[in-house]
Formats: structure tokens, sequence, C-alpha cells
């Protein structure tokens, strides 16, 4: 359709208000428009990638069970910035499978070749 | 050179609005154009009809409203944003049967898919983020 890419900035906590959830929605929109859509998680955004989330007891959408549905929307290019786990003293180890570790200067190779930015 | 903007947050815990407005004005005197002007998270409260403000502020919808008539600038609100916030157009408070619609009619309900397509037109998009 197009020769353009997305590019989403995840910077958000899962459940702290509804950013990262629309974010996420926004994400998925623009593969339904077979965008190429990668996702970048970093800062608070990097607790999106917990497995076994279990959002019910508030009465909201577990939001890892979105993120694991990303490969059905052809979704599959996901990448974590390596400081901001280290500073929440995670571990790759403990993410959903499938996220590339990057570091700030391949961050910002990422940023470059998209063609389109959101920011979450 | 085609812009699209992106507003995150609104008056009075946010003002992406306010520096929003100041960046599209600032396109359109360079020269540009803006392909669309898409409201989204909290920013869709930008088009509440209710709002009461004090006498001495200035309403940042009015301001937007009257941009976008002299310059022939859309301005969509995400409809799922909206309709988490209770911003309904008369079809959605017809459909969800609320007691009242109360979004401005100078900002258009539309899907995220405009939000994409805004993306794909543009030469440039440029997010006004909110800090909350």
């Amino acid at each position: 359709m197009n020769d353009k890419s997305l590019l989403m900035l995840m910077r958000h906590a899962p459940y702290a208000g509804a950013r990262a959830t629309e974010a996420l929605e926004a994400a998925l929109v623009g593969a339904v428009f077979d965008l190429p859509t990668s996702l970048l998680f970093r800062d608070d955004g990097v607790w999106q990638l917990l497995p076994n989330q279990q959002a019910d007891a508030l009465g909201i959408r577990t939001h890892s069970n979105l993120i694991s549905a990303l490969p059905q929307y052809d979704i599959t290019n996901l990448y974590v910035c390596s400081e901001s786990l280290a500073a929440r003293h995670l571990h790759q180890d403990q993410l959903t499978q499938g996220v590339t570790l990057v570091n700030p200067a391949e961050q910002q190779a990422l940023i470059a070749q998209h063609s389109i930015v959101f920011n979450d | 050179m085609i812009f699209s903007l992106v507003i995150h947050g609104t008056a009075p815990t946010s003002y992406a609005a306010h520096s929003g407005l100041n960046f599209a004005r600032a396109v359109i005197q360079g020269g540009h154009s803006i392909a669309r002007v898409f409201f989204y998270h909290d920013a869709v409260r930008i088009a509440d009809g209710n709002v009461v403000l004090p006498q001495d502020e200035v309403s940042i919808a009015e301001q937007w409203r009257e941009f976008a008539q002299a310059h022939q600038v859309e301005l969509n609100l995400c409809i799922a944003a909206a309709l988490r916030r209770g911003v309904l157009n008369e079809a959605e408070q017809q459909r969800y049967q609320r007691p009242s619609a109360n979004s401005m009619p100078a900002f258009e309900v539309v899907g995220l898919g405009q939000l994409i397509e805004a993306s794909i037109v543009a030469d440039r998009v440029i997010t006004f983020g909110a800090s909350t």
C-alpha cells in the first residue's frame, strides 16, 4: 500500500491509566492498514512486557494478552530499551518472548529508519 | 510540506492543545499545510461542550475551531478514546442510549484509521504529548 513504516514508542506502565492500551490500539490499526509496524518499549513502558498479568481484579483488559496477540496482527518487531530494563532491575529473561534488546544508539537508528514515529 | 498533528492532552490538565495550536499557526505562516489534527488520549476532552471556564480565560476549543475554519483544517477525535471519556456526538449518544450528546460540531469523531491515514499522507507527524 505504501513505502512508509511506523514505530510506536511505548513509554507508559500498563495500568497507569489508559495510555498504554490506547497506544497499542493505534499500533494495531497501523498494522491493519498494512503499515509495517514496530514497537519500542522504554521507560516505564517496559512493564508492559511482563507476562502473567492479571487485570481481571481491576475489571479491565489484561494488557499482556494484547501484547501476546501482536503476532496475529503481523507485529513481530518488538524492541526493549536495555537501560530502562536495568534501571528497573528487570532482565530480558523475565519478559515475554521474542523481544529484542536495544541500546540507546540502536534506538536512535530505529527511530531514524522509520518514516512515522508515534509517542504514546 | 504537509504536517499532521497528534495532540494528547488538553486544559486544564495539560497545555498540549495550546502548544499544538501555536505550532499549527506557525506551520501555516511558514507556507506549509496541515492534513489533519488528531486529538487522542485525554485530548478528546477538548470537544466537550459542557466545559465552563472562568470569564477571564479563553477557550482552547474555540481557538482551534476558529483556526480550523480559517485554514480548512480537519479536527478529529478518536472515537474509542472519546467514548471512554464520555465525549459523545449525537449518533453515539443514541447508539449507547446516554443522557446527552456533548461533543462540539467543529470536532469530528472518527476511527483510528484516520490517524494512520493522516500519518501516511503527511511528510511530518508531530505529537504534542501530555505528562499524565
